[in-house]
């Protein structure tokens, strides 16, 4: 199968493209490493994926949602940065947050502000929250055969005035939630948000009203996932939408 | 349809609106304005061009042998939702679809409220098995052929057609690490059908299926239990019991039952949603007198 | 998990091949001493591992029990729980090369001074490394999940009764979250003078 047929990058195209012969036999061509193909490098082929982890928390109450992540990038078990944010504004009434690979996390991000952009422009409304979660889904899953290292949660306010959370994973199937977390630390953070939101064995869901109590739930359970996961830490950023706007404050929590 | 500017989501969606062929490459297309400006100020050039209906591919020529190894390249990757009990049966009033609700990330339980009948359209629905995605994904994009369809024909597509339309996609990524095993079924002139289609473009046409990790617990009761001439009661009584069982022995499978009823004219109905499997085992256990916790005819020994 | 003079283990009751349950009814957690209690998870629920859980039962009765009578003749008094938890230790490392692939849990009280008892928790990787930190320990299939409620919901000096809460609460919790566990429960709460077993409903699938 000519698989160069639906391949659009068209820099790498270039690249893999055998040069053709020289008419000027003297002319010595200088081998360049990209132009092997990358399937005879190491064992293995091409790799572009990095874990560069961190954890968010995301909850949503009767008029408003919650993010709560953490600001460490990591490679290995070192450090990149402590504060970056993993948290990005689509709209005056969404956010995305998302663990994983920094680089596809921008990378979606911005192509995700792209879009609200070009929907804006072309439907004079801004998009709602449920056009953006199955917008997410088609775009992770644009990526299928080489997808998006990147966990997502897609918060929002939607148009009855109700938080809403949207889960995904790493291929675009998608779910409404009413809490959710991502990354390295899901593991450790789901059985918490279970026990506060949920109750153990009941599949009942109320959605919290108290703004401030739900903070609070969230800047302790990344705490407790910091006091475990080596791969959060540093910094709590919480992020709160509601009718108002979107509000985002910082905390330092443990660094080591 | 040579009018690539059809449907004026084309460049806000990923749904394809050009051909039935997702093989189509819309790279060559050239740009509106409005593109062109974001290209600009956001710099995603090549990113946002890929629109429409393409899969990116990874560089290289190997792109099946980078599917095969993404599990070691990006570790928590490849741990699509996945796990399940799906079954579907027929019957002389039509299809009973019955389904538990869990989604595991290895042992991970990352749902236990999925929705794992599609409803594709008003005749149609999808049972979602393997990778959720996969599933989710394809199975719209039949259900928006199926509109497109019946705007150019005047009438609805056949069950048949339809779940030939999500084989034949299958049949063109075969091998390239799509995950789906779903049962298709719908009602049209000629009553209810149900079909099986997975990955490897199996279609098959049959009265009793189940699918998932569970699926071979489901058989045991639905065997047993199963009669062409049953009534719907007795149809969803046997598909919860098919169910309840199955997420008792398989830990991939839990949750909640659905419960989907295709009837014979045209149209399906949601019988029952979200019955907790947990409290049903208890009561199906304590009918027969059990305590439901498996300890009979054990001695209670704690040391 | 450990309290004000005492301590709890709570554990599933599953026994399973892969993804098939096998067992609802398993015991995990066995008597030592009046004084210490011994809880074993086989590591992965692979057909392999069943056979070795159940070597490990042989391993954690027989093995250990010889060793204890052994001390109990020689010394004449119990083993204590400290004391026991170094001899896990190195009946482990005794298999460096050939593990048991078990990691086991004990949690034992040892007399201090009148009416005062030292919690000994700790868990073990399979080769015999001893950890224990006073607070709590998990092992088994579950174990991140564990960690991340109990370290939110655990404090220091819980009296039994809430140590039985806080214990119990965990567990729920992160048994409904894995799939490879449930299906029955059991909390084991020790003091100084007695030991409760309580059996908790849990969700059955």
């Amino acid at each position: 199968m000519d698989l160069e047929n639906y391949t659009n990058v068209n820099i790498f195209k270039k690249v893999y493209e055998k040069r053709e012969v020289s008419s000027i036999h003297n002319v010595v061509e200088q081998p360049h490493h990209l132009l092997k193909d990358n399937t005879q490098h190491a064992k293995g082929g091409f790799n572009p994926y990095v874990n560069n982890q961190g954890t968010t928390v995301a909850i949503a109450g009767k008029d408003f949602v919650l993010v709560a992540a953490d600001t460490r990038i990591s490679q290995g078990f070192n450090i990149l940065s402590r504060d970056y944010s993993r948290t990005t504004k689509l709209t005056d009434q969404c956010v995305i947050t998302s663990g994983g690979m920094v680089a596809d996390i921008e990378t979606l991000h911005k192509l995700l502000i792209a879009k609200v952009k070009t929907y804006q422009r072309q439907f004079k409304k801004t998009p709602t929250v449920e056009s953006l979660a199955q917008l997410l889904g088609n775009t992770l899953y644009g990526r299928r055969f080489m997808p998006y290292y990147a966990f997502n949660l897609l918060c929002g306010i939607d148009q009855n005035g109700q938080g809403s959370v949207y889960g995904y994973d790493a291929i675009g199937s998608w779910d409404k939630l009413t809490y959710g977390v991502q990354g390295s630390g899901s593991e450790l953070g789901a059985p918490i948000l279970d026990n506060q939101f949920v109750g153990h064995n009941y599949l009942v869901k109320t959605l919290p009203d108290d703004v401030s109590v739900v903070e609070d739930t969230g800047k302790d359970i990344i705490n407790s996932i910091a006091e475990r996961d080596i791969y959060t830490g540093d910094q709590v950023e919480i992020v709160i939408v509601d009718k108002n706007g979107i509000r985002v404050k910082r905390e330092p929590i443990r660094r080591d | 349809m040579d009018n690539e500017n059809f449907g004026l989501a084309k460049s806000f969606s990923s749904a394809p609106v050009l051909s039935i062929s997702p093989h189509t490459n819309f790279s060559q297309k050239e740009q509106t304005d409005i593109e062109h400006e974001l290209n600009e100020q956001v710099g995603t050039t090549g990113e946002y061009v890929s629109e429409g209906f393409c899969f990116k591919l990874a560089p290289g020529q190997d792109q099946i042998g980078f599917m095969r190894s993404l599990k070691e390249k990006a570790p928590k990757l490849t741990d699509f939702a996945k796990g399940t009990t799906t079954l579907a049966f027929e019957f002389q009033e039509g299809v009973l679809v019955a389904v538990d609700a869990r989604a595991t990330m290895g042992a991970f339980i990352s749902s236990n409220n999925v929705r794992k009948v599609i409803e594709i359209n008003d005749f149609l629905l999808g049972t979602m098995a393997g990778g959720a995605a996969d599933c989710m994904f394809w199975e719209k994009y039949v259900a928006m052929q199926c509109r497109v369809y019946e705007l150019r024909n005047g009438e609805k597509p056949s069950v048949a057609m339809a779940s030939m339309m999500l084989a034949s996609i299958m049949r063109q990524y075969r091998g390239q690490g799509l995950s789906m095993g779903t049962m298709f079924t719908g009602s049209d002139k000629t009553g209810a059908s149900l079909y099986y289609i997975d990955n490897d473009a199996t279609r098959v046409k049959g009265r009793l299926f189940a699918v998932g990790s569970g699926g071979t617990f489901a058989y045991g009761v639905l065997d047993t239990n199963y009669r062409y001439d049953m009534s719907l009661d007795e149809a969803v009584n046997l598909g919860i019991r098919a169910i309840t069982s199955a997420t008792f022995k398989d830990s991939a499978s839990g949750g909640v039952v659905r419960i989907y009823h295709v009837t014979n004219h045209g149209k399906w109905n949601l019988i029952h949603d979200a019955i907790d499997v947990s409290e049903l085992h208890y009561q199906f256990e304590q009918n027969k007198g059990h305590t439901g916790r498996g300890n009979e005819g054990k001695p209670n020994k704690y040391l | 998990m450990s309290g004000h003079n005492c301590v709890a283990i709570a554990t599933d009751t599953r026994l399973s091949t892969q993804l098939m349950t096998i067992d609802t009814s398993f015991q995990r957690v066995f008597k030592v001493t009046d004084s210490c209690l011994m809880g074993v998870s086989g590591l992965g629920t692979d057909v392999q591992t069943l056979q070795l859980t159940l070597r490990s039962f042989y391993f954690s009765n027989s093995l250990m029990k010889f060793k204890l009578n052994l001390y109990r003749l020689k010394e004449g008094r119990d083993m204590k729980a400290d004391v026991f938890s170094k001899l896990v230790a190195t009946s482990l490392y005794e298999h460096r090369f050939g593990p048991y692939f078990v990691s086991p849990v004990i949690a034992g009280l040892d007399k201090v001074g009148e009416n005062e008892y030292s919690p000994v928790i700790c868990t073990y990787d399979s080769i015999g490394y001893r950890e224990h930190n006073g607070q709590f320990e998990v092992a088994g299939t579950g174990a991140e999940l564990l960690y991340g409620v109990c370290e939110t919901f655990y404090k220091p000096n819980l009296e039994p009764e809430q140590l039985f809460e806080v214990i119990s609460n965990s567990l729920l919790s992160a048994l409904d979250r894995d799939s490879l566990s449930g299906w029955g429960a059991k909390v084991y709460l020790l003091t100084p003078t007695e030991l409760t077993v309580r059996s908790l409903k849990t969700r059955q699938d």
